[in-house]
């Protein structure tokens, strides 16, 4: 993890951080096999985490989570939902590390909002969640 | 023995006082239906000597609305329904000991229907017919495809079910007869 990856995840509200494992959990999922309505129902959990942050073209750029990362996922399952969502928001660089493709995704959505780490703003992005 | 002597306290009678307690029990002792308030709340020792039946009746009616003297009625009536059942099975033994009874014939029909109660088959058939919308199938999978691509989900190939790959094949010529023939 990089010095400039450090104080982006830094400065990253965690909600941004626990949709984008979330979203990594969801295509992850949606590789096997299913019924056509449980697989419109994940991609339609795709959609709802999209926001004026996290656009689709960023949910888009999230790379389905390995097995490994799916085995941290479990684990943190156990704890109850929304302490799951704790972990996968302080574990993000754990993920990250896992998947770069979360930590391209929020630069992206970084350089899109036109603001380098901008703590304020994501601050209150995060309160807009 | 009475039946009533061989009923025990339970918890709706206990709730009552002595004197409620003897006017529920004297209910079930009435000698007949009329009037049968009227002695139960004079057994269970309402009133005075001069009371009058109709003052009785009065205060057997005020019993009688109370939910817990209700409650302990209702409780009595289960006990001393389950008390009679062997008087029941006497009264009717005692019937079927007796060919020239009027009711000797529907008491053993009381009794064959309990020993050997008559069934019966039913067949239900039950017709459930599912109907695939085309349409709706198809909206969903247009759907489907539609977030996927949005969100750059890579989708597993769909499962062929007994299908074979159809390979378009070239017109065979009819043998011994050219194209210029036919025209």
């Amino acid at each position: 993890m990089t010095d400039d990856n450090s104080d982006l995840l830094k400065y990253c509200p965690r909600g941004y951080k626990y949709t984008l494992v979330c979203a990594g959990i969801a295509k992850h999922a949606l590789q096997g096999d299913m019924p056509a309505d449980m697989r419109l129902d994940f991609l339609q959990h795709l959609e709802k985490m999209s926001d004026h942050f996290l656009t689709e073209e960023v949910i888009a750029m999230v790379e389905p989570l390995s097995a490994e990362s799916m085995e941290i996922v479990r684990e943190a399952q156990k704890l109850g939902g929304g302490k799951a969502l704790d972990v996968y928001a302080e574990k993000f660089a754990v993920f990250a590390d896992l998947n770069p493709s979360l930590i391209a995704a929020l630069k992206h959505a970084n350089r899109r909002r036109g603001c380098t780490h901008d703590s304020a703003q994501l601050s209150s992005d995060a309160r807009a969640l | 023995m009475n039946a009533l002597q061989e009923i025990g306290p339970g918890s709706a009678l206990s709730a009552l006082t002595d004197k409620q307690k003897r006017y529920v029990l004297a209910l079930f002792e009435a000698p007949r239906s009329h009037g049968a308030l009227t002695f139960a709340a004079r057994k269970a020792g309402y009133g005075n000597a001069n009371s009058s039946n109709h003052s009785l009746s009065q205060m057997a009616h005020q019993l009688n609305v109370d939910p817990k003297v209700q409650a302990a009625i209702a409780e009595v009536s289960r006990q001393y329904i389950t008390v009679l059942g062997p008087h029941a099975v006497r009264a009717i033994k005692k019937i079927l000991d007796n060919p020239n009874h009027r009711d000797f014939g529907r008491a053993i029909g009381i009794v064959m229907d309990r020993v050997a109660p008559q069934s019966s088959t039913l067949a239900v058939k039950v017709e459930h017919k599912i109907e695939m919308s085309a349409r709706e199938t198809a909206q969903v999978l247009e759907r489907i495809d539609q977030l996927a691509a949005k969100f750059a989900v890579r989708l597993p190939e769909p499962k062929v079910i007994e299908g074979e790959l159809a390979v378009p094949s070239a017109p065979k010529a009819i043998e011994g007869e050219s194209a210029h023939d036919r025209r």
